[in-house]
């Protein structure tokens, strides 16, 4: 079980190093311009965006580690 | 006026709805079917980040800062997926020793230390009381605007200041009653608010839908969906210039620490860890608030940027405060039933924040402050007159009121003048004032209190200069050439731009500095410093929480006795007789004990009482109200000689290792020695094979030369015949005689010789050899000398063993004597009265000194066996030398060239014998 721990909490921890450099410069940048897609900021996009991504890796990430401890227990 | 009422009337029934909540969940709790026990109300209750801030205020950041009000809601998202890592630590460590709120748990890092608890306690109600000013703004703003909407709606008309007639007050006063209604309806060890955090839920779910509902209606009712909204935007030249980081006001580091403060925020207000830590449940459920949380933060800003630029081109000019849009859209599209419920809305979002927030506030007020000052000042008055109970619940009742009295106040000085995201965020730099303290205390065990001390007050201080005084400058209570010309015109002390530094937003100028003092002075104190018994095994208790089994205290470092009744009284004082006699069951049950028997409270007892009387008061109060029924008592000579002798006791056994260490050199160095002898045999054996084969073949070939010739010549003369007859017949005999030789040898060396030992008379076996060998020198000019006493002692051999020597020695001796006048001697001697010695002697060429140790070897005969003549096989020694060593005797020899040699050697005498003679 603390074994188990340890390993999803390196993945969350590798996905936290992720977000901060996603929503920090420089890669902000990137998208701080006047574009847009479908007729929405790019920025606005971009940041939601990345916010899903973040919010989809920590469910499965974190599902997928309980369902297999539930099933072994 | 009906309006007014019927709002009213609203409000007062969504509270009262949540007061049911409330005590619901409070009565399930009682029953232990706990409402709030699983992972989602716990995810929910977290949104009780989300306040009016959020509710109200993100739209007023956006209309002025586009994506600038999003940094807030990305940080928890990033500290989220730490949780694992640092807020399951929090947990279980405040859990292990009942902490139940920020400034206990600092404290009690820091070897609970009463300094350091009401230090972070003021820090925190001074932070926080302007994020509860603006909780009542919220409120009250928002009920003026609908009640007098649309005479209400410019910024300048809210302006109120008849005290009677202020919403705020009645507000913040409807607030304290809820809080102290179900934040200390009574005195629990845990701290935990079952019925509370059950409401809170419910309002969060409350705040989101309604925020959807009106994100949803202003996007797709008042617009066609956010490409409508944000193409009308791109349009107008001042909301399209929001678009970008850069024209957001922000810096993309004002940015980057807006995010840092966030993620501290979100673990480290008051209010937060009251939810995360101290009422949760199981620490398994943060990693469903993992992600659960980040996902609600995301749907309820997901309509903010709409709202925002719907809004500005909604009310164009100013005309409306864009903090109130969510309420003002909706009024002035005549809908007023949706603009009600985002009214429930604020109010939920606003009453979650005020009523954790003085919960957590009066604990921490209560027990580390007011408490360490009492138990020390008053104690006898306190522990012996008046019901600790009801004298606690009123501190923190009044406390509850005194926080929101502050609020009430902070907001009637500063509350028109600044928009609430503005003041949301001067709180947000007080608590993250705590982070060097926390982290640093569950990951540093070197640490110290006079670190953190130094560390909180330098970071307090700065924070206190650079943000809150000119926050109150700026509401005119105080001169405002402070801020622009610096304090006495010290312009280096201008407090937004301190020492000079310029060209950055007021939260990162006084980030940098706080942060850079706090984190400096802790690490500089604490690396100075000393740290007392106490703070080290907390240090430890702390950092290393989970490498120790769970309910593991303190007890190893600590001594002391007590009564269990005087324990049980201090119990019954705080948490009433029936919980104090539960927890002291409780434990005699866990530790098998009788507690009907127990008189005198051991060590663990004591600890645990502690922990349990900190839950309600305080880890610093506990430790003085502990020490006052509990004689702390010196360590006695013989407990110091305990622990010196376990001491020794290390010592001795990592002496002992160090003895198994060098056995084991030893025993290596022995196998080392083994395998060299191991090979040093092998390559003996391998010789004695070739020497062997060579010695075989000698007689071999004179036995064949000798049949060829009677072969090939039939007609060879009968005297010729017979010489060569006796050559095959000598050789053949000196043959068997050598394979014989090497067969014993074998057995010798291979230990299978059967050798049966007895006493037996040496002068027999001299006897019987002479007569064996009498053959050998037959017809030679011999003469043999027998010089053996008549009652030479029995000697303990084999007799068959001892002929063999015998034998092998005589016929030597009539080998080398001299070839005219031969002279061999025997003698036999009694040597120690416990060895017969046997000499013979003989008159031959002697043997060198360099070849007397070299003849007992194989093989090996005195002479130049290149040119003599072999005598013999070579065995005869070394068998005879084996022989002898097998019945425990020695043989050696002594030999002068050209005088002859003597060859000698002792044998054990029989055990009878040695007895006769030592008689």
């Amino acid at each position: 079980m603390r074994k188990i721990t340890t390993q999803i909490n390196h993945k969350l921890f590798l996905l936290f190093f992720i977000g901060l450099l996603l929503f920090n410069y420089p890669f902000l940048s990137l998208f701080s311009n006047r574009n847009e897609l479908f007729n929405i900021p790019v920025l606005f996009v971009y940041l939601f965006a990345v916010w899903t991504f973040l919010i989809i890796l920590y469910a499965r990430f974190i599902e997928g580690w309980q369902k297999k401890n539930t099933g072994d227990a | 006026m009906f309006f007014e009422y019927l709002i009213l009337l609203i409000a007062i029934a969504y509270i009262g709805v949540l007061f049911a909540i409330a005590y619901y969940g409070d009565k399930r709790a009682d029953e232990g079917r706990s409402l709030i026990s699983n992972p989602y109300i716990y995810s929910l209750s977290l949104a009780v980040y989300c306040t009016s801030w959020t509710f109200y205020g993100s739209v007023g950041r956006a209309a002025s800062a586009g994506v600038g009000f999003l940094p807030i809601y990305l940080g928890p998202t990033l500290m989220a997926a730490l949780w694992g890592i640092i807020l399951r630590k929090i947990i279980r460590i405040s859990k292990t020793h009942r902490i139940t709120s920020i400034a206990d748990f600092i404290s009690s890092r820091y070897g609970k230390s009463p300094a350091i608890g009401g230090l972070v306690t003021i820090i925190a109600v001074i932070g926080v009381t302007p994020y509860i000013a603006l909780q009542l703004k919220a409120v009250s703003t928002t009920f003026d605007i609908l009640i007098r909407y649309p005479a209400s709606i410019s910024p300048a008309a809210i302006v109120d200041n008849r005290l009677l007639d202020d919403t705020a007050l009645y507000v913040a006063l409807l607030m304290a009653i809820f809080a102290i209604l179900f934040g200390t309806r009574h005195l629990d060890a845990s701290e935990r608010h079952e019925g509370l955090v059950a409401a809170i839920a419910f309002e969060s779910v409350v705040k989101l839908l309604a925020f959807l509902l009106v994100g949803m209606y202003i996007t797709y009712g008042v617009y066609n969906g956010f490409g409508h909204v944000f193409d009308l935007a791109a349009k107008n030249e001042s909301l399209a210039k929001m678009l970008t980081i850069e024209s957001s006001g922000l810096q993309y580091l004002d940015w980057a620490w807006l995010i840092f403060l966030s993620m501290m925020a979100i673990m480290f207000l008051p209010r937060q860890f009251q939810v995360a830590v101290v009422e949760n449940s199981d620490e398994n459920h943060i990693y469903k608030a993992i992600w659960m949380l980040p996902l609600y933060l995301l749907a309820i800003n997901i309509f903010v940027l709409p709202i925002a630029f719907g809004g500005l081109m909604h009310f164009p000019n100013n005309i409306v405060d864009a903090d109130t849009f969510v309420l003002t859209i909706p009024l002035a599209e005549g809908q007023h039933s949706l603009a009600i419920l985002v009214f429930l809305g604020g109010i939920s979002a606003a009453t979650g924040m005020v009523i954790v927030a003085t919960v957590a506030l009066s604990t921490m007020i209560c027990n580390d402050l007011v408490m360490p000052i009492l138990t020390r000042i008053h104690l006898f008055r306190i522990s012996e007159q008046i019901n600790p109970r009801n004298l606690l619940l009123t501190i923190r009742r009044s406390a509850i009121f005194i926080v929101l009295l502050m609020g009430y106040l902070t907001f009637r000085i500063i509350g028109e003048s600044y928009p609430l995201v503005s003041i949301g965020l001067v709180s947000f730099a007080a608590v993250a004032q705590f982070t060097p303290a926390i982290i640093g205390g569950i990951y540093w065990k070197g640490a110290t209190k006079h670190g953190a001390f130094a560390g909180l007050t330098a970071g307090f201080i700065i924070w206190f200069y650079t943000l809150l005084l000119p926050t109150y400058a700026h509401s005119g209570w105080l001169s405002d050439s402070f801020i622009q010309n610096g304090p006495f015109g010290l312009t280096f002390l201008k407090p937004f731009e301190l020492f000079g530094l310029s060209g950055y937003n007021q939260i990162t100028h006084s980030m940098f500095w706080s942060m850079l003092a706090n984190l400096g002075c802790y690490i500089g104190f604490s690396l100075k410093g000393h740290r007392s018994g106490l703070e080290q095994s907390q240090a430890s208790l702390f950092v290393d929480i989970f490498s120790r089994p769970q309910q593991s205290g303190p007890e190893a470092f600590w001594r002391g006795t007590a009564t269990v009744a005087d324990l049980q009284i201090l119990l019954a004082r705080f948490l009433g007789s029936r919980r104090a006699d539960e927890t002291l069951k409780n434990y005699a049950q866990r530790m098998h004990l009788d507690i009907e028997q127990l008189s005198s409270a051991d060590a663990g007892l004591v600890a645990h009482v502690e922990k349990v009387l900190s839950g309600a008061i305080g880890a610093s109060s506990a430790r003085v109200m502990i020490s006052s029924v509990v004689k702390e008592e010196p360590l006695r000579i013989d407990e110091v000689l305990d622990i010196l002798d376990e001491t020794s006791q290390a010592i001795a056994y990592s002496r002992e290792l160090e003895q198994k260490s060098r056995e084991l050199e030893a025993a290596t160095e022995e196998l080392r020695k083994a395998n060299d002898r191991l090979q040093e045999l092998d390559r003996l054996k391998d010789e004695f094979i070739s020497t062997v084969t060579h010695e075989l073949r000698t007689p071999l070939t004179a036995i064949r030369a000798s049949s060829e010739i009677l072969y090939d010549n039939p007609g060879i003369d009968e005297y010729k015949q017979q010489e060569f007859l006796g050559i095959i017949v000598r050789e053949s005999e000196r043959l068997t005689r050598l394979i014989n030789q090497v067969l014993d040898l074998g057995k010798i060396e291979s230990g299978k010789l059967d050798i049966n030992l007895q006493p037996i008379n040496f002068r027999d076996v001299i006897s019987d050899s002479l007569s064996a060998t009498r053959q050998s020198y037959i017809g030679r000019s011999i003469h043999v000398t027998n010089e053996i006493p008549d009652d030479l002692p029995d000697v303990f051999a084999d007799y068959d063993r001892s002929i063999q020597i015998m034998v092998n020695l005589i016929s030597n001796a009539f080998k080398f004597c001299d070839k005219e006048n031969g002279r061999v001697t025997i003698r036999a001697t009694c040597e120690n009265n416990s060895k017969v010695r046997i000499d013979v002697i003989d008159n031959g060429p002697g043997i060198e000194p360099g070849q007397q140790s070299v003849i007992f070897e194989k093989f090996r005969q005195a002479g130049d066996t290149l040119t003599d003549k072999p005598h013999g096989s070579g065995l005869g020694l070394p068998i005879t030398q084996k022989l002898i060593e097998h019945m425990g005797g020695r043989i050696w020899v002594e030999s002068t060239v050209g005088e002859g040699s003597t060859f000698s050697f002792v044998l054990p005498m029989a055990r009878s014998d040695i007895q006769n003679r030592n008689q």
